[in-house]
């Protein structure tokens, strides 16, 4: 792997798909009407060794440096951005890592080349396979400031299995893997678009995914914080408020991950609702 | 569910095992306290169970003299699923709940109590004082089993939060956590401490107490010349009647009804203060060290909690609080409930015992402790003549047959409703539980030592302490702990987790086993032996010789 070059989501290279990839630069067309967490996106190729040589790990610190330094206390979370991935159909659907909560320069560069890795060896294998699609060497990481998230989940605006038209949200304790993976049973809401709930279900949310030492844990929620809703109503509708202007500003139905740190509502990621959910 | 219909007057379903109450009353008991067990403690269990919307009762009785229980499934019905107060619920508002409802109300109860004049109340008041008595006594444990299940919910919920979100690693300190709370328990302990520095500190009164002449020391704390003149022993008298007045008002084990208490017959305290006045150092963990490691294991797990979503990081602190809480609790209910209240429904029997001794209708005042409550009502108000006052004599001689007669051979541990004869068994033979050379039972207070068994019946038994000491009994009572500060391990044949002892000798900082079958007639006087309060097992290290 090569490092190119290190690109603030606020810099208009961020956006530019070509050069942060599909994941990084919807982030970064996102955070400027948005409350995006704070980051970066490393740019490099593929080619070479798995592991960064001694000396260009040096110069990646003393370069990550004043990154890191921006993003604040706390960990980040280092997701992969492929440059080939499109909005619809996955191809590489294995190799998009997210590692959560990583703190110090170290593993940061470790994490990053973690991510790296994983995008190799698949790419690796279709330079020989036959079906022609075009891939690149070219590849990026996105790293975020990582939230102590006190509530997390997705939100829909259109009702993915029946198309009403509608909000559906999902929220549960803690960050929001377990509920993007479908590992976490969370509360579900439904609303119009006047922001009335209409439907509220009480969902097991027997785990949570917790910021720990290094990374992060999937521990128990308390039995008494099972049985109640984990939002209050007013998270939810600031939520939905939140969907109902990403679809606004993209001009289409959105799927958006979403976190409460506190008081504050961040957007994570948002994606164009297909026929079929998009697997990442 | 069919009456019973036998003379425990009781409409317990049939077909049912009683199981020995061997963790309270291993011994024979006097007629009066199954009968109060049964009127008060079993309804106030059943009381609760209603409350909650739980499908069991409690019911016990007394079988040959000794004392049985048995618990059985009884229908919801929906109305009463409906109702149910959902126990979980009470976890949180523990304190609130027992500052402001439940120990107001034990503390009415014997204020009520205090206030009576037994001495000077006709037959006629003395009636109706006894049904307001047991009235009074079935509301006092409604609220002792709440408080129970209760603080029993608490811990079990802090317990499974813990696990859930930090794992169960024993070095993160969830019982830590919960040292350092004061109880009543706690509190007699340490004044009886203190009263052992006094009399050490007097020449006269600690070689009485050595020598176990107590009536001799009585005496001496009698007399105002001797007091007047040593102001030693004048501090020591003025103590211990404070010491009599508040921790006093109860027996030495769990019969606080029939047995005498420590304000009528203080040998059992002075016994006490002797043998604690021979050790030199007191091995109770100081409050700052045990405070220290409480805030250090809260700040390792604050770490964590920092970083958890806010609702359940204020939850779970939450729950520690109560969990705390219901640790002092356990402890301090037992005195104000257990102790101080059955105390007085004891000094309102002793009064009319009195009374009807004077009249000629008892031989002896302790005769009434073979009657059950209600029978005494009826002794009591009935007309009377020859013929009736023959009756109950002759009940309770054949009650005390009984209750005597029983000493030596071993009860069995569960007798089945429709034995023909329930007749305890024969002398068993111990089997033997070793297993390569170590003992298990349930690990109650953590730590690994080596001591010198003495296996004690009686807390008079316990003399000479050096230390060294691994105390093995059979039962698990309160009194137990007070030697906890001159002892090495603490041992016992019943009991669980939850048990008194095993609170206490969390807090000094002494292993402690307990649940071990057998453990007083395994191990002997002298035996060498390795505690290890962390997982449970006692290991033989050297039998003792002869």
């Amino acid at each position: 792997m090569r490092i190119s070059g290190i690109v603030r989501l606020n810099e208009a290279a961020a956006r530019d798909i070509a050069v942060a990839g599909g994941k990084a630069a919807r982030v970064a067309r996102l955070a400027s009407e948005f409350d995006v967490p704070a980051g970066f996106v490393v740019t490099g190729d593929l080619l070479g060794d798995r592991v960064l040589p001694v000396a260009e790990r040096a110069r990646l610190r003393e370069r990550l440096a004043p990154y890191l330094l921006e993003l604040g206390a706390g960990g980040v979370a280092v997701r992969s951005s492929a440059l080939d991935e499109d909005g619809g159909s996955a191809s590489f659907a294995g190799q998009y890592l997210t590692l959560l909560n990583v703190e110090g320069e170290d593993a940061v560069i470790d994490a990053i080349e973690a991510v790296f890795a994983s995008a190799t060896s698949e790419r690796v294998e279709s330079y020989r396979s036959t079906d022609g699609g075009a891939v690149t060497t070219r590849f990026a990481v996105l790293v975020q400031h990582c939230l102590h998230a006190d509530l997390a989940g997705v939100a829909f605006t259109r009702n993915p299995a029946s198309g009403a038209r509608e909000i559906v949200l999902d929220a549960s304790y803690g960050l929001g893997e377990g509920v993007v993976s479908g590992t976490v049973s969370p509360d579900s809401y439904r609303l119009t678009y006047e922001l009335e709930i209409v439907e509220r279900s009480l969902g097991e949310k027997l785990t949570m995914t917790v910021p720990w030492d290094t990374g992060v844990r999937e521990v128990q929620v308390p039995r008494a914080l099972r049985d109640t809703l984990a939002a209050t109503d007013a998270q939810v509708c600031a939520i939905a408020s939140l969907a109902c202007r990403v679809r606004e500003v993209e001009g289409f139905d959105v799927d958006i991950e979403f976190a409460f740190e506190g008081d504050r509502l961040f957007l994570l990621q948002s994606r164009p609702i297909t026929t079929h959910r998009s697997a990442e | 569910m069919t009456t019973h219909g036998d003379e425990h007057g009781d409409d317990t379903p049939e077909g049912l095992s009683w199981r020995l109450d061997a963790d309270h009353f291993p011994r024979p008991v006097p007629w009066m306290l199954s009968d109060y067990m049964r009127l008060a403690c079993d309804a106030g269990f059943n009381a609760t169970a209603r409350t909650f919307g739980a499908g069991v009762r409690l019911a016990s009785r007394r079988i040959a003299g000794y004392h049985y229980a048995t618990t059985y499934h009884a229908p919801v019905t929906d109305a009463e699923a409906k109702a149910a107060l959902r126990m979980d619920r009470w976890a949180l508002p523990l304190k609130e709940t027992w500052d402001e409802e439940w120990l107001p109300e034990v503390q009415r109860a014997l204020a009520y109590w205090s206030a009576f004049d037994l001495e000077n109340a006709s037959e006629e008041r003395l009636l109706e004082h006894l049904a307001r008595t047991i009235e009074l006594s079935k509301r006092i444990w409604t609220v002792h089993f709440l408080l129970v299940w209760t603080m029993d919910t608490t811990i079990s919920l802090y317990h499974e939060a813990f696990v859930g979100l930090f794992g169960s690693d024993p070095e993160l300190g969830e019982a830590d956590l919960l040292r350092g709370e004061s109880n009543r328990l706690l509190d007699s302990e340490q004044a009886l401490w203190n009263l052992s520095r006094i009399a050490r500190e007097s020449t006269p009164l600690r070689s009485l107490l050595a020598s176990g002449l107590h009536d001799e020391a009585l005496c001496l704390l009698g007399d105002r010349t001797r007091l007047d003149a040593d102001p030693v022993l004048a501090r020591f008298a003025a103590e211990w009647g404070r010491f009599l007045d508040e921790f006093g008002r109860r027996s030495s084990y769990f019969d606080h009804l029939t047995a005498p208490s420590w304000t009528e017959d203080p040998w059992p305290v002075l016994t006490l203060v002797g043998q604690l006045c021979g050790a030199d150092v007191r091995k109770k963990q100081e409050p700052e060290l045990v405070f220290e490691q409480r805030e250090q294991a809260q700040a390792r797990l604050g770490r964590y909690l920092a970083r958890f979503p806010v609702r359940v990081r204020k939850y779970f602190l939450q729950l520690l609080d109560a969990a705390r809480t219901a640790t002092a609790l356990h402890e301090t209910h037992n005195y104000w409930i257990d102790q101080r209240c059955v105390h007085e429904v004891r000094r309102v029997v002793l009064a009319i015992g009195r009374c009807l001794v004077e009249r000629g209708s008892l031989e002896r005042v302790e005769d009434t402790f073979e009657l059950g409550l209600t029978e005494l009502s009826q002794l009591l108000g009935e007309p009377r003549s020859a013929s009736t006052d023959e009756g109950w004599r002759s009940t309770i001689e054949q009650r005390k047959l009984e209750t005597a007669g029983m000493e030596n051979p071993t009860p069995p541990n569960v007798v089945e409703d429709g034995d023909a004869d329930a007749e305890p068994s024969g002398d068993v033979e111990p089997s033997d539980g070793f297993e390569d050379d170590a003992l298990f039972g349930v690990a109650a207070s953590a730590g690994i030592v080596e001591g010198i068994v003495r296996v004690v019946h009686g807390i008079e038994e316990v003399r000479d302490l050096t230390g060294a000491e691994v105390l093995v009994t059979t039962t698990t009572a309160p009194a137990w702990s007070l030697f906890f500060s001159a002892i090495a391990a603490f041992v016992t044949e019943t009991g669980g987790r939850l048990s008194h002892c095993a609170i206490v000798a969390r807090e000094h900082g002494i292993p402690c086993v307990v649940a071990v079958p057998n453990a007083t007639r395994l191990l002997r006087d002298g035996d060498r032996v390795e505690v290890d309060g962390t997982t449970g097992a006692i290991t033989l290290v050297a039998r003792a010789s002869g």
